[in-house]
């Protein structure tokens, strides 16, 4: 049992001190006596706030030139930060001989971590030959000359340039006879009105001479910017500032020329003295002229240098629903970075997607790689689509002028596929829409109406519908009275029918006798023709023999009645074309017949009724 | 009399006083949206509406200086009350389309049966002022003919006349459902535009509730139900819940 539980405890704390890393490092283990060195405790932990109470070693047999420099650090990786905390100390050695820096210590989650001790070894001579020596006794420092001994120059390539044009920016350090353990860029240049890149010049400073007056400085680059114009005038790059901490040889006696001490022969050893010294360049002016815009093609968009344009299309036989890339690669010197997206002028039925943009810079002398700008679009709908040309200009410097690119048009035939589109966030008439512009304001003035409320909720509304149902009732009325005066003319007419036949067969009967055949014909028919048209309510020019016929039908008589009408009607038809053919007798008949039927057809009402 | 012949001799010339002065308004509105003042624009066209007068084509105007800017929910909305004078106005529904892909929520409209449709399409013939007059005309031609029935003596004719006179009774009713129907709609449904940025919509009324889903600026919804100082909305995507009662305007 005990076994396990030990067994547990020492895997708890594994598992413990995984979570945690303490550890001190120096730069370097052999050092000379007065030469500087760096000493760092490193924390890593998951729980960066829990770590609390860092307790240095004691250090009292070095020189603190600097420190405690507390830095954290943080990062993420999948999701699971990890953060480390340094403490870093400048110090310098006192003594020569072994050197054992304790532990240090912190607590993290109620538990007390240490560093390893760390040994060092200080020699009398370092390894490395030493530019100066200084004596410790003499600790004035001399200030005055130290702007001739270190200064900070900035230069630029060229003074004069385009708008977007480049322009190299290099800032440089200069250091005679003395030298610098450290340095930090307090103030970094703005760069108003550039766009700046910075060169990679690694993490060492490489020191080169140089010839300055006839004087020989050891100069490094500090740093290098490509810069680009993106206005145009005259533009100044601000200075730049750095923070230095030299070692400085003190007075010497007999003389205080630096350069003396180069070849320091004296044999006493001595540390160095540190002072803080701050270096600043002068800010330089660039003479940027602007573009000749008046000239420039409508697809220009600021990029100056000198450039290809490369296009290829991942397939031109789509099926519908199928991602097509569209690949355009500008490659070229300048800036690439700045380069706006050309734009593709698709038909409005293929849905476009955000181009993805991959650049490729490689910063030698000047920025030059290039910008890979895939378009992907999907077409929705089959048939024969163009791509247009895209077109991308810039300004040739060498040239000086305009140059546009253009890509071949790409003809896509897009076939139906299998999957029907399923609109997601975009129908079919939102894609349309896309490129469109609203419709212009109305202009007439008629549209400047008070606010009216609705009729229908006025009681108004309703009384015109009652409005037109009493009218339709008026209109009902009013036919009723007219059929009632109507039908009192045709009872009146109906039965006066009978008079006015007698009347007329009278009178015919008369005509008969005087021998008027003519006239004795037109009046016998005219009665009975009469008769009928009252009897029956229709006009006499609407009678025929056919409709006479139909009505007694309708009017349920008999045949026999019928039939004889009709030949009634027939002999005064015939009788009137032909008045002179019968003899007097058969007028008669004539007569008798025509009285027979008017009299049968008004017996035959009389029943009727 | 004198005194009441003088009394709407002034009614009269306020009203055209004030109709002059809208127009004129309306007139300088159109002048700054030209010149690409919308501001002014916006400030004329409100101006003509704070003063009793509105009309479609003043909502649309007023839409489209919202629109130029970039106040979108305020475009959508006037052209949604525009849309309330001019119904299937293609200018219109453009603009509203147009408003609408600039705001961020995409709404599928939920697919119903198309006979609602079709009946939905029928409602939005015309907008309801004219509907009812379209109404009223139906109803007089329809008792014309039936008082034509009743006039006329000939059989035959008469036959036909009735026939005529029962269909024309039928499309009446027909339009009258749909009138009556959008009429109701029209009283009773309450639609709005939002106006915040963002809006967390609650599974309850209660500020503790689940949070559904958001909206965003410029997107349409239903009020369907009130509750205090809650209401539930109904988005046409079919998704309902509740929110509180601000940040939006009611169409």
């Amino acid at each position: 049992m005990k076994k396990i539980t030990f067994i547990l405890f020492v895997l708890v704390s594994f598992l413990k001190a995984q979570n945690i890393s303490f550890e001190a490092s120096v730069d370097r283990t052999t050092v000379g006596l007065g030469e500087s060195f760096e000493l760092k405790f490193t924390i890593k932990a998951s729980n960066i706030n829990a770590v609390r109470g860092f307790k240095p070693p004691n250090l009292s047999n070095l020189f603190i030139l600097s420190g405690p420099n507390q830095s954290t650090s943080m990062q993420i990786i999948n999701g699971a930060m990890s953060a480390s905390i340094s403490y870093s100390y400048i110090l310098q050695a006192k003594n020569p001989g072994s050197l054992t820096i304790g532990p240090a210590s912190i607590f993290y989650e109620n538990k007390e971590y240490f560093t390893k001790p760390i040994t060092l070894n200080i020699v009398r001579s370092s390894t490395q030959p030493k530019q100066s020596q200084t004596q410790q006794n003499n600790t004035q420092v001399i200030t005055k000359d130290l702007s001739q001994n270190i200064f900070l120059r900035a230069f630029v390539d060229k003074q004069k340039v385009y708008k977007g044009e480049q322009v190299n920016v290099t800032f440089k350090l200069y250091i005679s006879g003395v030298g610098v353990s450290n340095y930090t860029v307090s103030k970094t240049p703005s760069l108003k009105g550039f766009w700046s890149e910075e060169y990679n010049l690694g993490q060492q400073v490489t020191l080169g001479t140089e010839n300055v007056n006839g004087k020989m400085y050891k100069v490094g680059t500090i740093r290098k910017l490509a810069l680009f114009p993106t206005q145009a005038g005259t533009l100044e790059i601000d200075p730049m500032e750095i923070d230095l901490i030299l070692q400085v040889q003190v007075k010497r006696k007999r003389s205080n020329d630096f350069f003396d001490q180069f070849f320091g022969d004296d044999p006493f050893f001595n540390p160095y003295t540190n002072i803080q010294y701050k270096v600043k360049s002068i800010p330089v002016k660039v003479n940027v002229t602007e573009l000749p815009l008046s000239e420039a093609p409508e697809s220009f968009k600021g990029t100056v240098g000198k450039f290809n344009l490369e296009s290829s299309i991942s397939n031109t036989k789509p099926k519908t629903n199928e991602p097509v890339t569209l690949k355009l690669k500008i490659s070229g010197e300048g800036n690439i970075k700045l380069i706006e997206t050309p734009e593709v002028k698709l038909p409005a039925d293929i849905e476009k997607y955000e181009p993805k943009i991959t650049d490729n810079i490689n910063k030698n002398q000047a920025i030059s790689g290039s910008r890979t700008i895939e378009y992907l679009f999907i077409p929705r709908y089959p048939g024969e689509k163009v791509i247009p040309p895209i077109e991308f200009s810039y300004f040739d410097l060498s040239k000086k002028s305009f140059v546009t690119l253009k890509t071949p048009e790409y003809k896509l035939y897009v076939e139906q596929g299998s999957q029907t589109y399923s609109s997601g966030a975009t129908n079919r008439e939102d894609i349309k829409l896309i490129n469109q512009d609203i419709n212009f304001i109305r202009l007439d003035e008629k549209a400047v109406k008070l606010k009216s409320d609705y009729l229908y909720k006025s009681l108004y509304y309703y009384l015109l519908y009652f409005i037109v149902i009493c009218l339709f009732f008026v209109v009902i009325a009013y036919r009723k009275k007219l059929d009632k005066d109507l039908s009192d003319v045709v009872g009146l007419k109906m039965r006066r029918a009978n008079k006015i036949a007698i009347k007329r067969l009278a009178k015919a009967k008369k005509l008969m006798d005087s021998s008027r055949f003519e006239e004795f014909y037109k009046e016998i028919s005219l009665a009975l023709w009469g008769y009928l048209s009252d009897k029956l309510k229709i006009k006499t020019s609407e009678l025929s023999i056919d409709k006479v016929v139909n009505l007694l039908y309708s009017l349920n008589f008999d045949e026999e009645i019928v039939n004889n009408t009709k030949k009634s009607l027939e002999l005064c038809e015939f009788a009137r074309f032909a008045p002179n053919s019968e003899t007097q007798v058969e007028k008669l008949k004539v007569y008798e017949e025509i009285k027979n039927t008017i009299i049968l057809i008004e017996n035959n009402f009389k029943k009727e009724l | 009399m004198n005194k009441i012949i003088i009394f709407l001799l002034m009614i009269f010339l306020a009203t055209s006083l004030f109709s002059q002065s809208a127009v004129d308004l309306f007139k300088k509105g159109n002048e700054a949206y030209k010149k690409g003042d919308y501001k002014t624009a916006i400030e004329s066209y409100e101006k003509i509406i704070s003063l009793g007068y509105e009309s479609g084509d003043i909502l649309f105007n007023l839409g489209n200086a919202y629109y130029r800017t970039g106040q979108f929910a305020n475009a959508i909305l006037n052209y949604e009350r525009a849309k309330k004078y001019d119904t299937n106005d293609k200018e219109i529904e453009h603009n509203l389309a147009i408003a609408n892909l600039r705001i961020k929520d995409r709404l599928e409209k939920v697919p119903r049966l198309f006979i609602f449709e079709w009946w939905e399409n029928i409602k939005n013939i015309f907008s309801l002022h004219i509907y009812q007059y379209f109404i009223f005309i139906l109803f007089t031609i329809f008792v014309i003919s039936f008082a034509l029935f009743f006039w006329v003596k000939d059989v035959i004719l008469k036959k036909r006349i009735l026939f005529i006179s029962i269909f024309l009774g039928l499309v009446f009713a027909f339009f009258a459902i749909a009138f009556i129907s959008k009429a109701v709609e029209h009283d009773n449904d309450k639609y709005a535009i939002l106006f915040e940025q963002s809006l967390k919509v609650k599974s309850a009324p209660d500020q503790n509730a689940l949070d559904l889903f958001e909206i965003h600026y410029g997107i349409k919804f239903k009020i369907v139900d009130e509750l205090e100082d809650w209401c539930k909305i109904l988005l046409i995507d079919g998704k309902t819940g509740w929110i509180k009662k601000n940040g939006f305007e009611i169409i």
